[in-house]
């Protein structure tokens, strides 16, 4: 059999799978919003851990960590390192709200917030900023899949037509089954990814070295050391400074666990304690991060010169000659990577945008199966406005998404003072949230008037701290019934 | 200061009180961190030597993501244990 038939062959094999696994779930959850948004909190530990690593892990993770160890050497690092202190916010957050969440009914992060904080505005404008943040992410998964099909099919399978087919096949199974269908897919591709990623990690220095301590020290003796000690190289090539590094794993750290789509997967659990299993195991997802680096570090003496470091692996793919079969493998487990981030955020992206904004600002709120019907009419036209961003639009997969995480971060601090601190008022919480978000964004805008190269996200926290304590304090307390509704979610009966 | 008024501004900042298991856990974390970033990172941050095959900069980061995994650990079965008396 010729090599792209054999390509094609599989990768269409993978999609039926991802497909059915994804449809399934639709025979089984309720027709009501949250069935559809929450999985009616079914979840048990085996979904929700795939559900939990592999919608972090997304094309960023399959092309552009490699493109990173390739390019940036020790930089690369910080990937898995913030990772293992990010997670753990949610193993404190998630079960909180998840007991409200059952009591009261809630099934996003910005319901949450909005009750305690008694704000509409503070729902619609943090629906804004999630949609807003979602669809250039999904636009970038969206190229994810359709470049490496493109370039390992050597241009038999089109980008427009790689991309299109692959988010066809998430649009059907993410709008029938809502979020167990990212559930059951994910844990799929969750799984199909790590094996990749360890065959690969380990095959690659093997076959061009003799193995990992021999492709390391051919890295030294080719003059590379400078990118094997931390903190790396910078974009330029030059060394990457302690205050650059520091400030991203801080910052990625601290937005990881709020992130919205990751933050309301907490509702769909089966219970707070198999919530918190998953957050335990989670740092075995992050290991397989590991293989993922040895593959950009394999390519740094056999290949150098490669201008667009995140093409490098299908690059390196494409050099070694290998069976047409492995290379099928490999778009499929790229595949994997970009759907299984590329879901969730679809499902998310809607759910938010329809119950968090288009419900808060109607002046009659909606049925519940109108509700419904409306999220899944949102998901097919999120995706479609992603996808046309991705087939007219160029852009840099690691840039986006590394703009967005200052700004995720800034919700944060009023999550933590949602669970902890009773005299965290609405106006403090708006004051510092928006603070925070308006002085990231300046600096993302303008990093040169920055006093220090930190990441833009720190300058953010620290006004956004200041202002949720400085005008908390200063304003009368909120509602101490509600309050309290919150403060103690921490107790197992409500 | 006295025990009594420790515990009323903490219940004054706080819910509750904070089990011991749960304040050591967030110390390791802590620590974890400081290891994780400057200057903590500093100590471990050179190419060579060699662990496992792996440069002493990436074996590090490698055992603090395994350091943090059994410390979640830790803390999961202590809250079992917790909840497990007070049923």
């Amino acid at each position: 059999m010729e090599t792209g038939t054999v390509i094609l062959l599989i990768v269409a094999i993978y999609l039926l799978i991802s497909l059915l696994t994804g449809l399934i779930p639709s025979f089984r959850i309720t027709k009501s919003v949250g069935g559809f948004v929450a999985g009616d909190r079914s979840m048990n530990v085996f979904i929700l851990y795939f559900v939990i690593g592999a919608s972090i892990f997304s094309s960023f993770a399959f092309l552009g960590g490699p493109g990173w160890a390739y390019s940036r050497g020790a930089a690369a690092f910080y990937i898995i390192a913030y990772g293992v202190i990010g997670i753990v916010p949610l193993y404190f957050f998630g079960p909180r709200a998840w007991r409200l969440g059952k009591t009261y009914g809630y099934v996003t992060q910005a319901e949450l917030l909005a009750d305690r904080f008694d704000s509409k505005f503070l729902s619609v404008m943090l629906a804004v900023l999630s949609v807003v943040v979602f669809i250039p992410y999904l636009t970038l998964q969206m190229v994810g899949a359709g470049y490496v099909l493109n370039v390992i099919s050597e241009g038999l399978i089109p980008y427009w037509a790689g991309a299109g087919v692959t988010y066809v096949v998430v649009l059907i199974y993410v709008y029938f089954s809502g979020v167990m269908g990212v559930g059951w897919s994910n844990a799929f591709q969750g799984m199909f990814m790590m094996v990749m990623a360890w065959v690969l990690g380990i095959y690659l220095p093997n076959a061009i070295y003799g193995g990992i301590g021999e492709m390391f020290t051919a890295i030294m003796d080719a003059g590379h050391t400078a990118m094997l000690e931390a903190p790396g190289l910078a974009a330029d090539g030059t060394r990457w400074d302690w205050w650059g590094f520091s400030s991203a794993v801080l910052v990625s750290a601290v937005g990881f666990s709020v992130w919205p789509h990751f933050f309301m997967r907490s509702f769909a659990a089966r219970s707070p304690d198999s919530l918190k299993l998953s957050v335990v195991l989670y740092p075995t997802f992050l290991i397989f991060l590991v293989p993922i680096l040895l593959i950009g570090f394999s390519a740094v003496v056999a290949f150098p010169g490669v201008e667009q470091a995140d093409s490098i692996l299908p690059h390196v793919l494409m050099q070694l000659d290998l069976p047409a079969i492995v290379i099928g493998l490999f778009c499929a487990g790229a595949l994997a990577a970009s759907m299984s981030s590329g879901d969730a955020i679809l499902h998310s992206a809607a759910s938010i945008g329809i119950r968090d904004g288009v419900n808060q600002v109607l002046k009659k709120p909606l049925s519940d199966k109108s509700e419904r019907l409306l999220i899944q009419i949102s998901v097919l036209i999120i995706g479609l406005v992603a996808y046309l961003f991705a087939v007219v639009i160029d852009v840099s997969i690691v840039a986006l998404l590394l703009g967005s995480y200052g700004g995720v971060a800034q919700i944060f601090p009023v999550i933590f003072a949602m669970f902890y601190w009773k005299r965290a008022t609405k106006a403090g919480a708006l004051a510092g949230l928006f603070g925070g978000i308006l002085v990231n964004t300046f600096f993302l805008i303008f990093p040169d008037l920055k006093p220090f190269p930190m990441h833009e996200g720190m300058y953010g926290l620290a006004v956004n701290i200041i202002l949720l304590l400085g005008v908390s304090l200063a304003t009368k307390p909120d509602d101490p019934n509600r309050v309290n509704k919150f403060l103690h979610s921490g107790k197992s009966r409500l | 200061m006295q025990k009594n008024e420790r515990n009323k501004i903490r219940e004054q900042f706080f819910s509750g009180s904070i089990r011991p298991a749960r304040i050591c856990f967030v110390l390791v974390m802590v620590l974890i961190g400081f290891f994780l970033i400057w200057p903590g990172y500093t100590l471990f941050s050179s190419a060579t030597p060699l662990v496992f095959g792996f440069p002493l900069s990436f074996a590090w980061i490698i055992f603090c993501t395994i350091a943090g995994f059994i410390a979640l650990l830790a803390l999961y079965f202590s809250d079992r244990k917790a909840e497990g008396d007070q049923d």
